[in-house]
């Protein structure tokens, strides 16, 4: 899959889902757990939106804020899984 | 046994007056120049200007949503209600991903008055006034109003053991939530107990430092981290929530450099630690200052401890230093401890009759043959506790398994405004004999040579990464998802998987809805609900037949029977989803 088709959808996600609001001047880059901008309790949709649009189970062990702490944190992980499959 | 009565206003200002310099809480930053720290007299001056600023927009006896993340100020504002004699109620400040509706749901509850909050929160929650009409009317206190409206002379009130000291928003479901209503009395009583664990833990010394990252708001971080520091003159080190989550890493590098004696969380950050943190990163690491490592807020598992202490002990973590412990919000905290053996206190015994609630030792280390018992520790200062027949309440015999019952000043005074729950909960009383009033714990144990041993649930409630979630909460999201799910066919229950306690969803289908729905799409959205709605990834998803979920004969859901059925692949299933092993 394409970086940016992969990293669009996870903006929109974010934006949408988590931050609840699309007009928000969110950077690809910013951190979104460890600023505070959303809490942990948001690591399980992450995890079930890959499950759902891009088929992909990341195990609870990866599922951290390490790992998913930015859009294109997200990204990588996703990218660096489907090619594992 | 009579303990002196420990008013924690009185402490402080003692504390302010005796060691004005002493370091009393220190917020850990990114960077060593992003910490933040507050001694005895800065904090007691704080808490004062707090205080009288209360007294001036709100009446003694009213309460006040406390929405803070890891902070100083939460520390202040904690203190400031009890200077000013309004009810401190602290809460799960939620991120922007998160409906304000739990909160506004305990404003409502517990009438309060107040908000005592940051400006991003307050700004955040006014954004959503137009859905919470309530949170408008509410007074919202900031530093910055604090700071703008000085100049107000405090009167500070009578504390006795019977006034409200707190009260703690975690028991009941998401819809209905419960407060428990702490009394200066219970508060005294667990500070003793809290002590009692230092004591026994040989932790409390001069240069201890107790280091704390669990949430304030939770009473584990709010009675250890917030007021355990001025009541026995130790430093605190807070720890944002955060910052652990990021790496558990830094949570035991924070001990080594903090020197810290007593810490600890909940049975999830060991395995953490075990997990993910590669050996190559801990060179140079020491964590032979640990004292005291409590493991609390989850079933406390042997595998995890044993690891843990293996891990670790090149790094100068001493296995004697780990405590189990047991406690509850509706016992201000601590209820038993304990420390000082060589390795984890177990018991095995024969599966089939433990099953079964009956307690006959086995020496089979198999376990299909045979479970093995945690201790929990030993109950603390004048605690009593019952093993209890849950349906006839009688006392158990010594070699059973029945519901924990608990008496002692540390258990609250009750539910807020609500009477039948309250007696229900705290107003127990053993059959024939009458003892009581005794609290019900909801979990299951037994007393072996003094310790006490949790071995599960009467409630059906899921303890997820130490997060409780009540499975109807959890079964209502699932039952709404679609049309042709069965209003009161659902079960959620965990199942334990690699030592994780996993949530499994059952969920009953609908025969004349069953033409043409796409199940696997209904299974996707079940989990994308769950997870938005609670925060936690369903394990399975299984959609079975109609009228195959078990029944009590007054109808009521039996989630232990769908999980035996689970269990043993017994399910009529229509479609399914699980994780991936």
């Amino acid at each position: 899959m394409d970086r940016n088709e992969a990293l669009q959808k996870v903006r929109a996600f974010t934006l949408k889902e988590l931050l609840k609001n699309p007009e928000y001047g969110l950077k690809n880059d910013e951190p979104l757990f460890s600023s505070g901008l959303i809490d942990s309790f948001a690591m399980a949709q992450v995890g079930v939106f890959i499950e759902t649009e891009f088929n992909l189970y990341i195990p609870d062990p990866e599922l951290t804020v390490e790992n998913m702490d930015s859009v294109d944190l997200i990204t990588d992980k996703i990218l660096a899984g489907l090619a594992a499959q | 046994m009579t303990l002196p009565f420990i008013n924690p206003v009185e402490v402080l200002q003692r504390r302010a007056q005796e060691t004005p310099n002493r370091l009393s809480h220190m917020l850990l930053g990114a960077t060593d120049a992003e910490s933040h720290s507050l001694t005895y007299s800065q904090l007691d001056a704080e808490v004062k200007k707090m205080a009288a600023y209360l007294q001036s927009v709100a009446e003694p006896g009213q309460r006040a949503l406390l929405v803070y993340p890891t902070s100083l100020e939460f520390v202040v504002a904690m203190f400031a209600c009890m200077y000013a004699g309004i009810i401190p109620i602290p809460t799960n400040p939620p991120g922007m991903n998160r409906s304000a509706q739990r909160l506004e749901a305990i404003a409502r509850d517990a009438r309060a008055r107040l908000v005592l909050t940051t400006p991003e929160y307050q700004h955040a929650f006014l954004a959503e006034a137009a859905q919470f009409p309530d949170f408008a009317a509410l007074t919202w206190v900031t530093r910055e109003a604090v700071e703008a409206g000085s100049g107000h002379s405090l009167q500070i009130p009578v504390i006795t053991p019977q006034s409200t000291a707190f009260m703690q928003y975690t028991s009941g479901s998401t819809n209905i939530p419960k407060g428990v209503v702490i009394s200066y009395r219970n508060f005294s009583h667990n500070m003793h107990a809290l002590h009692e664990t230092r004591i026994r833990g040989n932790e409390y010394a001069d240069d201890s430092v107790i280091l704390t990252w669990t949430p304030l708001f939770h009473d584990m971080g709010l009675l250890i981290g917030t007021f355990l520091t001025p009541m026995d003159g130790t430093p605190s080190i807070l720890m944002p929530t955060i910052q652990f989550m990021q790496n558990p890493l830094n949570w035991l590098k924070a001990i080594q450099k903090f020197k810290a004696t007593a810490s600890g969380g909940p049975n999830f950050a060991y395995d953490l630690c075990v997990n993910k943190i590669p050996l190559e990163k801990c060179e140079g690491l020491d964590l032979s200052t640990w004292k005291i490592a409590y493991n609390s807020a989850e079933p406390v598992r042997a595998e995890t401890q044993a690891r843990f202490a293996e891990k670790f002990a090149p790094f100068g973590f001493r296995p004697e230093v780990q405590a189990p412990c047991y406690g509850m919000a509706e016992t201000t905290l601590v209820i038993s401890y304990y420390t000082g053996e060589k390795k984890t206190i177990t018991q095995r015994f024969r599966r089939a009759d433990f099953e079964e609630g009956r307690l006959v030792p086995s020496d089979s280390d198999e376990q299909k043959e045979s479970v093995e018992a945690v201790s929990s520790g030993v109950p603390l200062v004048d605690y009593q506790i019952a093993i209890v027949h849950p349906k006839n309440r009688k006392r158990c015999a010594p070699n059973e398994v029945g519901e924990v019952w608990i008496s002692g000043d540390s258990v609250g005074e009750g539910y807020w405004n609500r009477p039948e729950d309250t007696k229900h909960t705290f107003g127990a009383h053993i059959a024939e004999t009458h003892e009581g009033p005794y609290l019900r714990t909801g979990d299951l144990g037994f007393m072996h040579d003094g310790h006490l041993y949790i071995t599960g649930r009467l409630k059906d409630l899921l303890i997820v990464r130490g997060r409780n979630y009540y499975p109807q909460d959890v079964e209502m999201t699932v039952e709404r998802t679609h049309p042709a799910l069965r209003a009161g066919g659902g079960a959620a229950f965990s199942v334990t998987e690699d030592n994780v306690e996993q949530l499994v969803v059952v969920h009953e289908t609908q025969r004349r809805e069953m033409d043409g729905v796409d199940w696997n799409e209904v299974i996707k959205t079940i989990r994308t609900n769950v997870a938005r709605e609670h925060g936690i990834r369903a394990h399975a998803v299984i959609l079975i037949r109609r009228a195959t979920i078990a029944k009590t004969s007054s109808g009521k859901i039996q989630r232990s029977e769908m999980k035996r059925q689970y269990l043993a692949n017994e399910l009529q299933i229509v479609a399914e989803w699980r994780a991936p092993s």
